[in-house]
């Protein structure tokens, strides 16, 4: 049998080294399409985002100018906010660093509004937050797009399989997020209740079912209500709405526990919480703690009463998914607010003793929701 | 993801994978009248790498006209709270949910926007 010469030998390791580093450039080439086709989409939905935002502005000014509006000068404020930057607090010394961080978020806030307020004078609250939360889902997309861009870059600039393999495994978890978002900018450019909402709408029917008529805003932008159920005394709190917010909800805890002396027998929070894959949205479920998503700030302070008073703290949390969370409220959420309320009505006839007293927070952006 | 980017592509798409898919065919078809004809067997080898690209396009054609865009309609349910009456309708510009509208025409109890929401239908290629 021939055995082949030495010369065939080198001429099959050279076919085979090609073929390996062809398989590698191959392989290259399909995840840099891939993620390419991807960021098309994420420039595109940016893009939809950033006209929608420019939209919005455009009629809010027209309006009150009687049409008058410099759209240059409209959209280069536009894109230079879309552009700015939150510097989050340092944590090396952990110490206060809520604080810090509650701070910076309020005055950034506020700073926002103001400058809002600076280029339609004229705008009511809830269509100066509509546009703030606008706002904030373009400056997101523009974000997320800028990212996968800055990754997806580097990776093909050094070749880098490992960099764009990393990059397109994160893809379908950023495409869901850049997914919810857009929704979000469609909501708030029409001021209509998102997944996020199920807190406050929850919050809003207790409130209109027992007739609170008696409903105050002791602190800016959080409303409080009350009214009687079988023998107890409710609290009900929640952000002011119909514009979107999520209100500080904490300071409006604090308040009502001065004006109660602390003389609370529990606290009841309901949020939208994200699902997993194989969960069924609009699921209700029970748990004990503070119900309640963002950066932490909030939770942390209202945790931080109630232990300070040794109040139980109750959650509700229904359950949705990114997507579902951020766009406009779907039907069969609505059920799951009935069954959210059925909950905090047996919670609170189980747990709390007739004459007790109990805080119902519905936490949550309240975009579409009155009050 | 952008229902507009999607619009875009499949217009892009569609007439180029409708056009490529006839001319395979068409090439086919005359490879095999050819050898009808002839006999050659070389027209045979060659209608084999043509049959595997028309199956190929035949396949992306009927993946894009399986694709499905969303298209979203918007409703609000106006219900009366006291008799219980209830209308559904497309939302009007400005709505909010437990907005006040008017009267109930049945037993004049106060009407409220008591759900919004958002229903999804899939709309076809074609």
């Amino acid at each position: 049998m021939d055995q082949g010469s030495f010369l065939d030998a080198i001429i099959w390791f050279v076919m085979l080294t090609i073929l390996f580093y062809l398989n590698r450039e191959i392989e290259i080439m399909r995840l840099v399409s891939e993620i390419e086709r991807y960021l098309r989409l994420y420039k595109a939905t940016r893009d939809k985002a950033l006209n929608a935002t420019l939209s919005g502005f455009k009629a809010l000014v027209a309006r009150q100018e009687k049409g008058k509006v410099d759209v240059k000068k409209l959209e280069d404020k536009v894109n230079a906010l879309i552009e700015f930057a939150l510097i989050i607090p340092v944590s090396l010394d952990p110490y206060g660093i809520v604080r810090k961080l509650k701070h910076l978020l309020l005055s950034s806030e506020e700073a926002l509004k103001d400058e809002l307020r600076r280029l339609a004078p004229k705008a009511t609250d809830a269509e100066i937050e509509n546009l703030l939360n606008m706002l904030g889902a373009t400056r997101l997309l523009n974000q997320i797009y800028k990212a996968v861009d800055h990754i997806y870059r580097i990776g093909r600039k050094f070749k880098s399989i490992w960099i764009l393999m990393q990059l397109n495994a994160q893809l379908p978890f950023v495409t869901e997020e850049v997914r919810a978002l857009e929704g979000a900018v469609e909501a708030f450019s029409k001021g209509l209740p998102i997944g996020d909402s199920v807190g406050p709408i929850v919050a809003a029917k207790l409130l209109h079912e027992y007739n609170a008529l008696k409903v105050i805003e002791p602190v800016e932008h959080t409303v409080v209500g009350g009214f009687e159920f079988e023998g107890r005394e409710v609290i009900v709190i929640k952000a002011k709405g119909p514009g979107g917010s999520t209100g500080r909800i904490d300071d409006a805890l604090r308040w009502v526990l001065n004006r109660y002396k602390a003389d609370v027998n529990a606290i009841i929070t309901v949020d939208a919480a994200l699902k997993l894959e194989g969960e069924e949205s609009g699921m209700v479920v029970e748990g004990f703690g503070v119900a309640m998503g963002g950066l932490g700030v909030e939770r942390f302070n209202i945790e931080k009463i109630a232990t300070e008073y040794g109040i139980p703290l109750y959650a509700v949390l229904i359950k949705m998914s990114e997507e579902e969370a951020f766009s406009v409220v779907d039907e069969k959420l609505y059920d799951s607010v009935d069954k959210a309320i059925s909950i905090i009505k047996r919670t609170i006839e189980d747990r709390i003793p007739e004459g007790g007293r109990v805080i119902v927070i519905g936490v949550g952006n309240t975009v579409g929701v009155y009050p | 993801m952008s229902e507009e980017l999607l619009r875009e592509l499949r217009r892009k798409w569609l007439p180029i994978y409708v056009l490529l898919l006839l001319s395979l065919v068409f090439v086919l078809l005359h490879l095999a009248v050819n050898y009808m004809n002839t006999g050659n067997t070389t027209y045979v080898n060659w209608a084999i790498p043509v049959v595997f690209f028309a199956l190929y396009t035949a396949y992306a054609l009927s993946k894009l006209l399986r694709t499905r865009i969303p298209v979203y309609h918007y409703y609000r349910v106006i219900k009366c709270a006291k008799c219980g009456y209830e209308i559904t309708e497309e939302i009007k510009e400005g709505d909010y949910l437990f907005r006040e509208h008017g009267e109930c025409p049945k037993c004049s109890g106060v009407l409220l926007v008591s759900k919004i929401y958002r229903k999804k239908s899939l709309r076809g290629v074609l």
